[in-house]
This record gives structure tokens, sequence and C-alpha cells, in this order.
């Protein structure tokens, strides 16, 4: 009895030092997400409530929920009463939606031809990877140029065509500007996408398609009803991935287009609070909106997609 | 229901050919296994049956028709993997009619189909399941199931049994040899085993290197094998194959001076043999050869004793659980192969003399 007492105890305290030695491991980690993550986010949680300014960082107070929504003189002002605020809430959306969509569907093609073996694949899958691997600031002023609507090669190959008899703005235009930012952020992010469906086209079971095979299923009935339920776990994660970056869109917009108000993001909108206007404390508060926006967009989705994920797991 | 004929078949994959002049007849409603080392082709063929590997030159036909560039689907056979090749996100029944809905055939006829299936192979109550929820018997099962619901003309199985455990492989060898009795369809069946050759087939095709070394029936093999090759091959613990040269009417063993006689065909050669004879038709003789016995693998119905034959050869004997108590590690037997037991090949070809 005293024997099995004292081997229950040695366990216990074994299974402690697995514990300390668990979060001794992910210490450093914690520290460091304490200092470039956590405490910036509560930093502008905080800078939400006051007056702040970017010239007077240190001479400020409290204003409470003044920069989210205040009466003066019987108008309405402050973040939430700022029509270009939800604008640009709805422009976020737009891009997040049309982007996301686009990739997944243009990755999951771009994936299924890099499945297939044929002369020269290898080149191809490595030449694919080349617009994820170019820094966004680089790879959005090339596309600046080629849209450029005088000097720009995309208008002067569709004019020699004679696809377009004009030259069109592509960055200027308010009607195109938007579907520009979404194709070329989808340019640029397809390949990701793509990666993630070859890993999991890779790990499918060659022998499945060999009995749709002798059992005469048609190709598209083949991708719609073996591969494409199979893939699924890998597209949600490619999803949630893409939505996530999606919604809190910064550097291609911004470098395309500026602050113009008809691709302006709430990453946009924050930014020319803080830096343009030099407003700490309404710039911190539309920040602090953008992060609640994502939360409740992100967080139904994770809840759902988990379940969907276990399901296919367990 | 069909025949299945293959004239001069080749396959290459590469520079490398694989199957190199098949020429095989199967007749309607035979259970036919193909075994064969690993390599030897036995899996290809079977694949270029099915139509997954394209026929680089020769002629099959199944049921009369020449299915040489004919689609798998169309060649009006089914085929069971190794790995079952089960849809993991369709239940039991979903993957059973899968293919069905897609040929467009009539729900009731589907229903009908897998509910007759699911019957024969006791899968009743597992319809709603997904293959994770099953063993690897039931899995197995499933796979044979989606293939009776095609009402083929013939059954394709390769290695069906392999992933099993033992017993697992036993139990399902008798449902595959129940089902063939009950459906009567030609089944064309792959396996490494030879013990599932010899226990299933009707008739067993001998592959290496992508050639046929013998077809017949599982008896005929294992008394007549053609060559050196299907001798080693079929029979567990394998044939013993002595270095010999037939002298006067008898046979010799190299490097001793014991004689054999009573061999059969001994009076056609001359010379150079190879001598063989299975473990399990020795029997002791008190003039028989000396066999020193070196290990005893007791199998609790009988022993296998490895010893050497007159300071000779090595051999491998198989003796009746009787004599257990005589079967020591160092004590020396005296052995003899059962008259009519021995079987002469020539030792340059490995061809039966």
């Amino acid at each position: 009895m005293e024997q099995r007492l004292k081997s229950e105890d040695t366990k216990l305290s074994y299974q402690k030092r697995k514990v300390y030695s668990a979060w001794l491991l992910l210490l450093p980690m914690l520290v460091v997400l304490l200092i470039v993550a956590i405490w910036p986010l509560c930093y502008t949680f905080f800078y939400a409530f006051t007056d702040a300014s970017l010239s007077t960082l240190t001479n400020y107070s409290f204003i409470g929920f003044d920069n989210f929504l205040v009466q003066d003189n019987g108008c309405w002002y402050g973040l939430v009463a700022d029509p270009l605020w939800w604008y640009s809430v709805w422009n976020t959306i737009v891009f997040a939606i049309g982007s996301v969509v686009i990739e997944i569907l243009l990755g999951t093609i771009i994936a299924l031809v890099m499945h297939t073996k044929f002369i020269g694949c290898s080149l191809f899958r490595a030449a694919m990877l080349i617009p994820w691997a170019i820094p966004t600031v680089v790879s959005a002023k090339i596309w600046n140029w080629m849209l450029h609507d005088q000097f720009g090669v995309i208008d002067y190959i569709l004019v020699k065509l004679q696809l377009i008899a004009n030259p069109i703005s592509w960055l200027a235009d308010h009607n195109l500007t938007m579907l520009t930012v979404i194709l070329v952020d989808s340019w640029k992010t397809a390949p990701f996408v793509a990666m993630l469906v070859l890993a999991a086209l890779q790990m499918l079971p060659n022998d499945c398609y060999e009995a749709a095979k002798v059992d005469g299923v048609h190709p598209i009935k083949v991708f719609f009803g073996i591969t494409l339920p199979l893939i699924r776990p890998a597209l949600i994660v490619a999803v949630l991935f893409r939505l996530i970056e999606a919604l809190r869109i910064f550097d291609v917009v911004y470098i395309m287009t500026g602050s113009a108000e008809s691709t302006m993001t709430m990453s946009v909108y924050a930014r020319q609070n803080l830096v343009n206007f030099q407003d700490l404390g309404y710039g911190s508060a539309a920040s602090t909106m953008l992060f609640i926006v994502i939360f409740f967009i992100i967080a139904p989705c994770l809840a759902i997609m988990r379940v969907d994920v276990m399901k296919e797991v367990h | 229901m069909a025949d299945v004929t293959m004239r001069d078949l080749h396959k290459n994959f590469g520079d490398t050919e694989v199957i190199n002049g098949i020429d095989l007849s199967i007749k309607d409603g035979t259970f036919c296994v193909l075994v064969g080392p690993s390599g030897c082709g036995k899996s290809t063929l079977l694949r270029m049956i099915a139509g997954l590997e394209e026929i680089d030159a020769g002629e099959l036909s199944i049921g009369g028709q020449v299915m040489n560039n004919i689609d798998p689907s169309k060649r009006g056979v089914s085929m069971v993997f190794q790995s079952y090749a089960l849809y993991p996100h369709m239940t039991v029944y979903q993957n059973m009619s899968f293919g069905l809905k897609l040929a467009k055939t009539s729900s009731e006829t589907i229903e009908h189909r897998v509910r007759n299936a699911a019957e024969i192979l006791q899968l009743i109550d597992l319809l709603d399941r997904k293959p994770k929820e099953l063993s690897g018997g039931q899995r197995q099962r499933v796979a044979i199931g989606r293939a009776i619901v095609r009402n083929p003309k013939a059954f394709l199985f390769d290695e069906p049994l392999s992933n099993l455990d033992a017993a697992l492989r036993v139990q399902m060898r008798l449902e595959i040899s129940r089902l063939h009795r009950r459906l009567g369809t030609t089944m064309i069946h792959v396996t490494h085993d030879q013990v599932e050759a010899m226990t299933l087939a009707d008739q067993i095709v001998v592959l290496n290197q992508g050639i046929i070394e013998q077809t017949g029936s599982p008896r005929d093999l294992y008394d007549r094998p053609a060559n050196v090759f299907v001798a080693s091959f079929l029979g567990s613990p394998a044939m013993n194959l002595l270095k010999a040269r037939v002298d006067g009417g008898s046979v010799v063993l190299d490097g001793t001076n014991s004689r054999i006689y009573s061999v059969d065909g001994v009076d056609r050669v001359s010379g150079p043999v190879t001598l063989g004879f299975r473990p399990e038709h020795v029997e002791l003789s008190e003039d028989g050869i000396p066999f020193e016995v070196e290990f005893v693998e007791d199998l609790g119905d009988a022993c296998v004793l490895h010893g050497v034959l007159d300071g000779g050869p090595r051999a491998t004997v198989r003796m009746p659980a009787e004599g257990v108590p005589i079967f020591q590690e160092e004590r020396i037997l005296n052995v003899i192969p059962g008259d009519g037991r021995c079987h002469l090949f020539d030792r340059q070809s490995g061809r039966r003399c």
C-alpha cells in the first residue's frame, strides 16, 4: 500500500515536471509575444480613450468614449458617426470576400495543374511561387507601373490588341480601383493557397482514383465527389488564413492607391488618422474597432470550421 | 461471365521490361491466382487486364472481345485493391453505390444490388458507417461489395488479403472461396502468398520476371513443378534442391557417396542434375542417408529439422510430431525421400527432366 502511494507520488511529480518544462520551453515565445503583440495592443486600447496626438505624446487626457461617439451642439461625432469609417469597413469586406474567393478558385486550379505530371512541371512549380516570394512593396510597385494609364504595359497591350480603344486608368478610375487591387492581391497570394491545396492533393490516396476509373466515374464527378470533399480541410485552413490577412489588408492597397476613398480599408483609415492627421487617440480608436470587427468575423468562422475540421479528423 | 485470354502481352516501364510475353487463357468461372515474388509483374498484369496500365504489345480479350484500347469501366471487370481504396468521406452504402449512381442505374436497382451484396458479405448493419469506423476485414468486405454490385464479368483482386492479420486472412480466404462458389464468376487474384494461391485457385499461374514459369492446378504444380523456380516457390518449407548426378540408374548427391534409388525419370538422363524433394516427403529409414540435425523447429503437429546430409549439402525435413523425442540437435537420423517423391531438374536450364 505504502509502496503504491509512493509510486503515485513520483508519478504526480513526473506529471508536474512535464508541465513545468513545457512552460519553460514556451516562456521565450510568450515573452516575445507579450512585448511585440500584447503590449502594443493594450497600448492601442488605452490610447483609444484619450485625446493624445502624435506630436504631443505625453500630454493627453482621458475623454472616455468621445473618440467613438460624442454629441456636440446636437451633432454626432466620432468613429461610429463617420460615414468614411463605415465606407472603409465596407471596402474591407468587399476586398476580403472578393480576394479570398478568387484566390481559393485560382489557387485550387493552379494546384490541380501542378498535381499532374507534365514536361517542365518542376520549373512551373518554382515559377509559380515567385509572386508570393516578392516583397509586397516591390510587386505592388511593379503592378503600379504595369497598370499606369500612360506608360503601362497592360494598357499598351490591350490597345495594340484592339481590345480597348483608349487606355484605362486602372488606379484612378473609382469604379475600377477596388477590382484592380483585388486582382493584384489575388495574383500575389494565390500561390500560397495553391501550396496548401497541392500538399493536400499529394496526400490523397491514389487507389481511390483508380477505383473510380474502373467504376467509370466521370473526371468532373471525380473532382466534386472525391477530390473536393477530401481536400476540404485544407481549403478551410486556406480560407481562414486568407480571410484574416485580407481583413487587415494594408500594404497592397496603400502602395497602389494611397489613401483614396474608393479603396480605403480599415487599416488605411486608421493609418490616415494616426499619421496624416496626427490624431493618435482617434487612430487608436479606429484600430481598436478594426480589431473588434475582425474578431467578430473570424471567431464564428473559427468555431464553425473547428467543428468541421474536428469532424473530419475523428 | 467471360473467358479472359491473353496473347503475347508485353509491358515496359521505360527501359525495364515488366511483362515479357504472357500467353494465358482463363476459362469462364475459373478462380485463377497469379502468384510470384515481388517485382515479378503479377500486379502489373492484373492492372493491364483492368485497363489501369496500357498494353504495349499483344492482345487481351475478355468474353471474346478485344479490350486493349477499351476504357477500364467498359471492360466489365471489377477490381478490389490491396489498400481497399474506399472513399473515406462516404458511408459503406455510398461507397458501394457510388459507381452505380453515376452509371445512371435506377435507384431501386441500386438499393436492391447493394442490399444483396451487403447480405452476402454480412455488411447490413454497417451500411451507415464510414470506412474509418470499420475494422480491416470489414473494409475489405466493403471493397469486395463495391465490386459485386457492378455485376462484373470478372473480378480482379490485387493482393486483397495482405493488409490483414494472419487469423483474419484465413477467414477472408474462406469467404472469398465461398463467394466464388456462390457467384461462379471468373476471378483473377494476385498474391505473393503461396498458401493463398494453393488454397484459393482452380488455376495457378506462377510468374517470374515477367514470364509465366508454369500454369495449372495447384495439385499439378505441387506434384510436378515444371522447373526449379516453381519447385522452390510453392510449398513451405521450400523444396530441398540439391546438386547431384545421375549415375547408373541412381542419383548420387554431390559431395557424398549417398545414393538414392527409385527416382522417376532417372533412366532418361545422365550426368549432373538438380535433385528436388519436399521436406514433408522425407521418411525415416534404417538404410537411409545419415542426416545430422542442426536446428529443430517444433510446430506442434510436426517438426521441421534443418541439418546436413551425409556431411555434404544442407537439407530440411519435416517429420510428424510422434517422433519428437528423437529429434534433437546434433543427433544423426537416417532419412530417405519417399518413393516417387523425387524430382529431377536439368542443372543448366532448371527444367524438369
